[in-house]
């Protein structure tokens, strides 16, 4: 009877050391007397009051070690369980485990939060899942629990923020994360110094180095299936209370360009939309600064038919083309931000009403050329393209860079602006790894195991 | 923080910079776009050459299809100088980034080339990839033809010159650069098609003949028929059509796919003759009888066009021989295959004026069209 009794013991401890580490895990024991029953639970996947009605609250109603096992065994779905892993399995499911004795039953009190989850709204997919992180972080474990149903998925708690006292949670998967990335993080968050942490990017900008950097070398990210790919993938997940965005690290400038279409679509249609991506990329980089190039320097590159369109619909353009370049740039950028600020049903009327007055207006009035309209609609859109909105909005600022080179050195300038930013961005790092290293996810997780 | 601040400073210093650019900033509406040019002779004056340019005005409206050109013309004793002293009667910079059609007067061609070419070749802002052209009756006289179907200024004549547009077999393309090579190299000789125009009733342009040059002037210029030759030879692939005569029938193939090689032999020390190999696919276009054809036939026929575009190519190869001019390169093989740097350039000179020619063509006729 004792080697029984210590059988269920080891299950239970086998069962706990498995857990280890994993923050959200909960270990009850309600006793009365001698008799004793315990509850293991992860909280973040099970319903707190069928927990503390069904089970907490009716052991001591009872108050009687043999009626609460009839109690318990008398439940449809509660089942014993058959071996270890099909205990630990349930229990990530969102089941309760209930040790009475040498029995260990399953008890269902998954907690399901449909209600409050909303849409994706900066990262949008055409097919696959439409629900997006919660401004709660129990919410958002849960989201990422039910997609990764893993004991290697450990999440450890941590507070934030002197004032603030953020609560985060560091997930990664046990077996692929890299050790080194994992330790940097720690040592980053402990040494944080900030008084009030409210969002995922404030986390970003406090504990990158350095910290005067045109593109984002963390990704944040609203999807919980992104999230649960970049775990399988041996990243790690920063999750925080009171934010709707996730912090995945390390991330390289790749990922930048990776959204999740790309998985639902076959293999050649997400090659095709990851290249039209990076042409985009280079359209709304360069398109202005070689405007302003091909106009004041390097005239003789373009067909013969293009320099005399555009020197003919630039004859009544009163001012120098870089100036008409920036003018442009500048009435677009107010317009997109104009378009993020205002209230959801004048937003659309005020794009309207500027893109019309800046189109058509004016080049019928000879401020602009023709062929500069052509050019900031495309560089308007390109700059969309690109999935990821701080990467976006790094490239937004970055094109002003290429503009004063071209205006100061035209197409030499444009070639100097790439070399110098290939040269910036192979030496960026992310927690250790090389930021301009391409196509490194798979290699990546190689690492990890 | 002081060095972000010291930089946000400069970056401010820098931008208003941008404003006080003046007048050496120029752009694109501020300069004139010469698309062509030509050089002639004066009559009663062998010191000085006129100097012709044609500037493209911009299109106010793409859509109205209105084309704008001005010619230009200064007599000068040099370009370099005819170039600037153009700068005083013209409103904007002068910008020879898009001149594309270099054309050479034939009275000027006749007497060397030498020195707009050079010119063309040494200067920054012309690029190498002109079209040169000889010009007939004189340079003026063509630039200041505009074809009705001309739709950017000056662009007729190139788009023709590059075969970007027609491909003819009676153009013969070549570029400026080459030209250049071709005179400094030993053994091959530069050659320039030959700018024509049409007498009588619209204006037009008429290309088809080769001008070919013993480096500097023209020597001779060719027939049509011999121009078209002339590019069997040259080009690979030759799109054109081949005659011939059979039991007093016409025959016309039409080639798609042609191939001439050709090796020098020494037959006897101081003797040479060059082998000609010259294979055509092509299809039959236009017969004179409307017999259906036999395989038979067809295959007698094949023989015809054998005989009659070997006889065509030999007495062309004979009639380049004696113009002295070598624009095939047959020289520059000899002097790459005899290995002997001492003799080869005095032999081959030797051995150039009687050299003789053993042309052996095949004909593929691979169908006769809808019909037999």
């Amino acid at each position: 009877m004792s080697s029984h009794k210590s059988h269920a013991q080891q299950t239970r401890e086998w069962l706990l050391k498995q857990l280890e580490n994993v923050g959200d895990k909960e270990e009850c024991t309600l006793s009365i007397g001698q008799d004793q029953a315990v509850l293991i639970y992860l909280k973040t996947m099970t319903d707190p009051i069928t927990v503390q009605e069904q089970l907490v609250n009716r052991f001591y109603e009872l108050n009687d070690l043999d009626q609460y096992h009839n109690f318990v065994s008398s439940f449809p779905s509660v089942k014993e369980a058959k071996d270890q892993d099909e205990l630990l399995g349930s229990l990530l499911k969102g089941q309760v485990i209930v040790c009475i004795g040498d029995q260990m039953y399953m008890f269902d009190a998954l907690l399901v939060q449909g209600a409050t989850v909303s849409d994706a709204k900066t990262e949008n997919v055409i097919q696959g899942p439409t629900d997006s992180f919660t401004e709660s972080l129990d919410t958002n474990m849960n989201m990422i629990r039910r997609r990764y149903q893993s004991a290697n998925l450990k999440a450890e708690y941590m507070a934030i923020g002197k004032l603030s006292q953020t609560r985060i949670a560091i997930l990664y998967d046990d077996l692929r994360v890299d050790k080194a990335v994992l330790k940097e993080l720690k040592e980053r968050l402990d040494n944080l110094e900030a008084d009030v942490i409210q969002s995922a990017s404030e986390i970003e900008r406090f504990t990158m180095t350095p910290k005067w950097r045109l593109f984002p070398t963390m990704m944040l990210s609203e999807r919980p299936d992104r999230t649960v790919l970049n775990l399988s993938q041996g990243k790690v997940v920063v999750v925080i209370d009171t934010t709707g965005y996730v912090i995945l690290l390390p991330a390289i400038f790749n990922d930048f360009f990776t959204a999740m279409d790309d998985q639902i679509q076959l293999p050649p249609i997400g090659w095709f939309l990851k290249a039209v991506r990076y042409i985009g990329l280079v359209a709304t980089l360069l398109l202005p600064a070689l405007y302003v190039a091909f106009t004041s320097y390097n005239p003789e590159i373009l067909k013969m038919q293009i320099a005399l369109l555009i020197a003919g619909s630039r004859a009544t353009v009163p001012y120098p083309s870089f100036v008409e370049v920036i003018f442009m740039l500048l009435a677009m950028e107010f317009l997109t931000e104009a378009s993020v600020r205002l209230p959801k049903a004048i937003g659309p009327t005020a794009t309207t009403v500027g893109g019309l007055i800046l189109g058509t207006a004016a080049t019928d009035a000879g401020l602009v050329s023709n062929i500069m309209i052509i050019l900031v609609a495309a560089v308007a859109i390109t700059n969309f393209v690109i999935p990821m909105s701080m990467m976006s909005f790094g490239i937004r600022l970055a094109k002003y860079g290429f503009i004063m080179l071209a205006t100061f050195f035209g197409l030499v300038g444009i070639v100097l602006g790439i070399i110098s930013m290939i040269l910036y961005l192979a030496s960026l790092r992310s927690f250790g790894k090389p930021y301009l290293k391409m196509f490194a996810i798979r290699k990546l997780t190689e690492e990890g195991k | 923080m002081n060095r972000i601040k010291q930089g946000i400073l400069l970056l401010c210093f820098l931008t208003q910079m941008l404003l006080v650019s003046g007048c050496e900033f120029r752009d694109i509406d501020l300069r004139l776009f010469i698309v062509a040019m030509g050089v002639d002779t004066v009559e009663d004056n062998p010191d000085v050459l006129k100097y012709t340019f044609k500037v493209a005005v911009p299109m106010g409206d793409p859509k109205s299809g209105e084309i704008k050109s001005l010619i230009l013309t200064q007599v000068s004793s040099s370009i370099a100088k005819a170039a600037r002293e153009i700068k005083s009667k013209v409103d904007k910079e002068l910008d020879f980034g898009h001149c594309k059609t270099v054309l050479f007067g034939e009275s000027y061609a006749r007497r060397s080339i030498r020195e707009m070419q050079e010119w063309t070749v040494r200067r920054r802002d012309t690029q190498l990839i002109m079209y040169p052209a000889v010009a007939v009756p004189d340079a003026e006289t063509v630039l200041n033809i505009s074809p009705a179907t001309e739709r950017i200024a000056g662009n007729a004549k190139a788009l023709a010159l590059s075969e970007e547009g027609t491909e003819s077999p009676y153009i013969v393309k070549t570029y400026m650069f080459d030209v250049d090579r071709r005179i400094r190299d030993e053994g091959i000789d530069p050659f320039l098609p030959v700018i024509g125009i049409v007498e009588g009733g619209s204006p037009m342009l008429n290309i088809n003949k080769v001008a070919l040059l013993d480096k500097e002037k023209v020597r001779d210029i060719l027939a049509p028929e011999d121009t078209k030759i002339f590019n069997l030879l040259h080009v690979r692939n030759l799109r054109t059509d081949l005659e011939t005569m059979m039991h007093g029938n016409h025959y016309n193939l039409n080639v798609d796919r042609s191939r001439a090689v050709y090796q020098i032999i020494t037959t006897e020390p101081g003797k040479g003759e060059i082998h000609y190999k010259i294979t055509i696919g092509g299809n039959l276009e236009e017969k004179d009888d409307y017999n259906k054809l036999s395989h038979g036939e067809l295959i007698e026929l094949e023989k015809s066009f054998n005989e009659s575009v070997a006889k065509d190519v030999e007495t062309l190869l004979l009639k380049i021989r004696d113009t002295g001019t070598d624009p095939t390169g047959f020289g520059l093989r000899y002097f790459g295959t005899h290995w002997n740097n001492a003799t080869e350039k005095q032999q081959w000179k030797d051995m150039y004026p009687g050299i003789t020619f053993k042309v052996d063509v095949q004909v593929d006729i691979k169908g006769t069209g809808y019909s037999r």
